[in-house]
């Protein structure tokens, strides 16, 4: 039996218990040291680095200059040059062309999931889940096995005197952008299943049955209702493919046609040790990811008055 | 938990006890002794305070001020599991993730207070005790409510604390369970003779169930008595209201007696009529007072020529029955009276309430028809009441009769 | 779907709809009056074409993801050297790779990260969830923001940042570097999963504990923790999975010597193809399905119902 023991309610146990404020502290302190010292730290290095002279493979801090911004919109000689511009404007159309396709696919694959028997459904999500979890290089390595140009589709078409001469898909845009919707298809089905699979689908018949046709319905019923999934799938698709560089680099080898800007950071680090200019480009990398998010957030929002997001 | 000290000791005291959150008050400033081995309910709607007040005593809560004592010890800054007192909650809040037996077991192997093979058959002794003898190896959601329900009851007894507290533990339940569990719940405690504080917002399980009840609003204890004395001698017009149905009158009270008190209810349009009450201490002449009656005490009947007039020391109105509502153990009538007003009359059915049946079939069973059956619509009635059943309320304020 | 539908905007209704609807014969054309009072709708997609087109998206779906997957785990087994021609079946890539150095050296490293990282993140990230979910502080959002950020911001952000950082304090790149970076980016993974968990959780299962004599250490260990579990393994598996998958972070932390599984294919892939690739690919892959398996298996509801 409990004995009411005040004696017990002394020691370190119960001084702890009584200060709500350091179980917190301890709590946080570990997070707090890791996001302090190998996150916002090293930002705000990076933030400093935008700024400084270029001075191969290291950083020279006692030369501050905004050029490296500047040199973003312009050449050698101070003249406006859309090379980079370019770059960011590709990278940005690749990532929304890579969402809308991922949701065009993926919202009425996720919809035909959630309408499926209990087994089903946890057979067909299975299928989903094992490519999301598979490793990234090797699904696209697996197309670079089809696709180049002595590649298993090239082979098959010349076998079957379809065409004459090997086709050459390596370095497209298209080719480019097929892999990443390939890759990231499972990052928007998943989040939309997740939200359609908890839907109310006699609120479908209960539309119908008010008059409402099939398309109706779908905008008006079910797109609202399960506009969170929306919202998720298309963040989790557009962040990473913005940032890309392995999809376009084995797929599109780099090519005049493919770079993103991913591949062009990754350049001034790893390759012509350009830091400062790196810095600059990934700082605006991030911004127009966090803008974009926040439009989108909006658009959402505004657009589908209720749904909760 | 002695049955002989019954009375003598204070199981659970209350003294001044408040609760702020944030700006107002969940519990203000109330005051209760709650004696060993009671059965004894927190009534009142919801956001009164009762399950704040629970909280408090099973240390979930501190209160903001005032002082709580458990077996006559002050148990201020003890945690919940340094208190020989349990809890079953609402939704039972049983363990998903062990089986009924680990459930039950909890308790006793949080505190060692037993030995492995003395758990055991302590474990088996209470699910026997609530009939679940052979369901230790099941998980929580492979039983039904009910079942689910009588698991907490033996994960809290197992303990043998010094109180139980239950917080809306039947509220899940459906009807007909629920009235099957009341039974059980008493018929256990006075098996087990332990301190129960039931909290409930359901009127007739506090009335069915409890040894003494108290009545709660806003954060305040508007009354503590048994049952019976809750019913019958409500204190003010909230407890009138919220246990059972009344019918209220606003009125002055113009003359006083040695033991009775008239007053004059009705509005100012000339249907006043004057009213017996038994006197009750501080009334004063002139006095504006609320009158309560309840509907089952008001007799019915047709006026039959002039006999209306005949004084039997009743108080009695003229009427008119606005409508009949049929609900079969009674009826209640709305009846229009003079001065605008309406009273609701309850009357057993204790013939048969059907007009429409042939006169033979409403007197096969040769029983005297009373005066109030085959009454319709629209006709013309007497309404009586002994002035015994009257109740005279403070207009404004609750008074703590003790 | 019915084929008859109200219109929302009875007044467009005409008599052409009406002779139209009588004319095509409908079964319910049988009573003009109920065509009058519900004119069809413009669009209402038949069911069986509805279903069908369903039907062909999913499975074109399928195909296109597993199809290229199944390719590389057949050409793991082929005898040629390179081409698609199918020469014969043979395990010698397999061979190959279990006598490769590198690769065994770096699989091993890529466990000895994705070791570290999970553990350490999986426990920084279940105690950040119970500070956030469970606590109130000062500057609570601004720590909320900053911590969810690098799930937001592109990975090559964060792998730069950090090398431009372990530069500046003068630390070499090593495995630890590694370790360090991806414990970072994991942790809001599983913060993330671990407190969607605890909102859900219901805290009167822990004052039930309290209220039967646990005190706070025993209630967080016999109640908290095994209702938290399946959403720790969770977010440790995810932890495991993003950090044994990695490229971006780990190529800018990377130091000489550190090169785990996937920058060495990285590394192969990009200059070309070679049958040992695919004969470590297929490794991978049967080992994220039986990784996906097994965390299914493991995240099933303590309760002993399977875990959505």
């Amino acid at each position: 039996m409990k004995q009411l023991d005040i004696k017990e309610n002394r020691g370190l146990a119960a001084w702890v218990r009584r200060r709500p404020g350091v179980q917190a502290a301890g709590l946080l302190l570990p997070g707090l040291i890791a996001f302090g010292l190998f996150f916002v730290i090293p930002l705000l290095i990076v933030v400093g680095v935008s700024f400084t002279a270029k001075k191969a493979g290291t950083v020279d801090w006692t030369h501050w200059t905004l050029n490296n911004y500047v040199s973003l919109v312009t050449n050698f000689a101070g003249d406006f040059d859309p090379l980079y511009l370019n770059i960011f404007l590709r990278s940005l159309w690749f990532a929304l062309l890579t969402t809308v396709i991922c949701l065009l696919v993926g919202y009425p694959l996720a919809y035909f999931i959630a309408r499926r028997g209990e087994k089903w459904r946890a057979a067909l999500i299975l299928l989903i889940m094992i490519p999301f979890w598979t490793n990234f290089l090797v699904r696209t390595y697996a197309l670079q096995l089809i696709f180049r140009k002595e590649g298993l589709l090239n082979s098959l078409l010349l076998d079957g005197h379809i065409i004459k001469q090997p086709l050459d898909m390596m370095f497209t845009p298209g080719l480019v952008l097929f892999g990443l919707v390939y890759g990231y298809l499972p990052f928007m089905v998943l989040p939309l299943y997740a939200s359609i699979e908890k839907f109310d689908f006699s609120l479908l018949e209960a539309a119908q049955d008010l008059g409402a046709g099939t398309f109706r319905t779908l905008r008006k019923v079910l797109l609202p209702l399960t506009m969170p999934g929306v919202v998720a799938g298309s963040i989790l698709v557009f962040i990473p493919v913005v940032g890309s560089y392995v999809t376009s680099d084995l797929l599109g080898a780099q090519s005049s046609g493919t770079l993103m800007v991913g591949n062009t950071i990754e350049n001034q680090f790893l390759k012509s040790q350009n830091w400062p200019l790196g810095s600059a480009m990934s700082l605006v990398l991030m911004a127009v990811v966090l803008l974009a998010i926040i439009i989108y957030f909006r658009v959402a929002r505004g657009d589908k008055e209720g749904a909760a997001l | 938990m002695n049955k002989s000290t019954e009375g003598a000791v204070s199981s659970v005291e209350l003294v001044g006890i408040s609760k702020k959150f944030g700006d107002s008050f969940a519990v203000d400033n109330i005051s209760l002794s709650i004696r060993e081995g009671e059965f004894f309910s927190l009534l009142g709607p919801s956001g009164c305070g009762k399950t704040t007040t629970l909280r408090m005593i099973a240390g979930f809560e501190q209160p903001t001020s005032g002082q709580l004592y458990i077996a006559g010890q002050p148990v201020a800054g003890v945690p919940a599991f340094r208190r020989n007192v349990n809890t079953v909650f609402q939704n039972y809040a049983l363990f998903p993730h062990m089986n009924v037996a680990d459930n039950v077991a909890f308790g006793l192997e949080a505190t060692h207070a037993a030995s492995k093979t003395e758990i055991a058959s302590r474990v088996q002794d209470a699910l026997d005790l609530v009939r679940l003898g052979n369901y230790g190896k099941r998980r929580p959601r492979q039983l039904s409510g009910g079942q689910q329900q009588r698991v907490a009851l033996a994960r809290a007894l197992v303990n043998r604390p010094a109180v139980l507290l239950l917080d809306e533990p039947l509220g899940a339940l459906d009807q007909k369970l629920r009235k099957e569990m009341q039974i059980e719940l008493k018929h256990l405690q006075s098996q087990v003779g332990i301190t129960f504080i039931f909290v409930t917002h359901d009127q007739e399980e506090a009335l069915t169930m409890s040894d003494r009840i108290a009545v709660m609003s806003n954060g305040k204890v508007l009354q503590v008595d048994s049952p019976a004395a809750i019913y019958e001698r409500p204190n003010c017009k909230f407890v009138a209201d919220f246990i059972g149905q009344s019918n209220f009158f606003a009125g002055r009270v113009t003359g006083i007696d040695s033991d009775s008190v008239t007053v004059a209810v009705g509005g100012s349009d000339g249907g006043s009529f004057a009213v017996q009450a038994p006197r009750t201490n501080g009334v004063q002449a002139g006095q504006e007072v609320t009158v309560a009656v309840r509907p089952e005490k008001i007799g019915l009947r047709r006026v039959v020529g002039s006999d209306a007039i005949h004084s039997n020391g009743l108080n009695r109105t003229p009427g008119r029955i606005q409508r009949v509502i049929y609900m079969g153990t009674s009826t209640q009538y709305v009846v229009d009276i003079p001065g605008g007003s309406t009273l609701t009359v309850e009357r057993q059915n204790s013939g048969i309430a059907e007009p429409n049946l042939p006169r033979f079939a409403r007197n096969t069973q040769g029983i005297d028809l009373p005066g109030d059956s085959g009454l319709v619509e629209h006709e013309e009635v007497l309404l009586e009441w002994s002035p015994a059943v009257t109740l005279l309320l403070d207009k404004l304020r609750c008074h703590l009769r003790q | 779907m019915s084929a008859i539908n109200y219109n929302d905007k009875p007044g467009q209704m005409n008599a052409a709809i009406v002779a139209k609807e009588q004319a095509a014969g409908h079964a319910q054309a049988g009573s003009a009056a109920q065509a009058i009072s519900r004119p069809p709708a413009r669009l209402a997609l038949p069911a069986w074409l509805g279903n069908l087109l369903l039907k062909s998206n999913a499975l074109v779906v399928f195909l296109v993801l597993y199809l290229p997957v199944v390719i590389l785990i057949v050409f793991s087994f082929n005898s040629a050297r390179s081409g698609v021609n199918w020469t014969g079946f043979s395990l010698d890539w397999y061979n190959k790779l279990l006598h490769d150095g590198n690769i065994g050296s770096a699989a091993i490293k890529t466990l000895i990260v994705a070791g570290f990282a999970t553990v350490i993140s999986t426990i920084i990230g279940t105690m950040t969830a119970l500070a956030l979910e469970r606590h109130k502080f000062v500057g609570k959002v601004v720590f909320e923001g900053v911590m969810y950020l690098p799930i937001i911001i592109p990975e090559i952000v964060m792998g730069l940042s950090l090398l431009l950082f372990f530069r500046a304090v003068g630390v070499d790149l090593s495995l630890v570097t590694v370790i360090i970076a991806h414990v970072v980016f994991c942790i809001p993974f599983v913060a993330v999963i671990v407190r969607a968990r605890l909102a859900d959780f219901d805290r009167r299962l822990e004052e039930a504990a309290m209220d039967l004599g646990a005190d706070e250490l025993a209630t967080f260990r016999k109640v908290t923790l095994p209702l938290l579990m399946p959403a720790i393994i969770g977010g440790a598996v995810m932890a495991f999975t993003l950090s044994i998958d990695d490229v971006i972070v780990t190529q800018f932390t990377a130091g000489v010597g550190s090169t785990t599984l996937p920058l060495y294919i990285y590394s192969q892939v990009r200059v070309g193809i070679t049958p040992v690739i695919n004969a470590l690919s297929t490794i991978m892959l049967v080992a994220s399905i039986g990784l996906v398996l097994t965390s299914l298996f493991l995240q099933r509801d303590p309760a002993g119902k399977k875990a959505k």
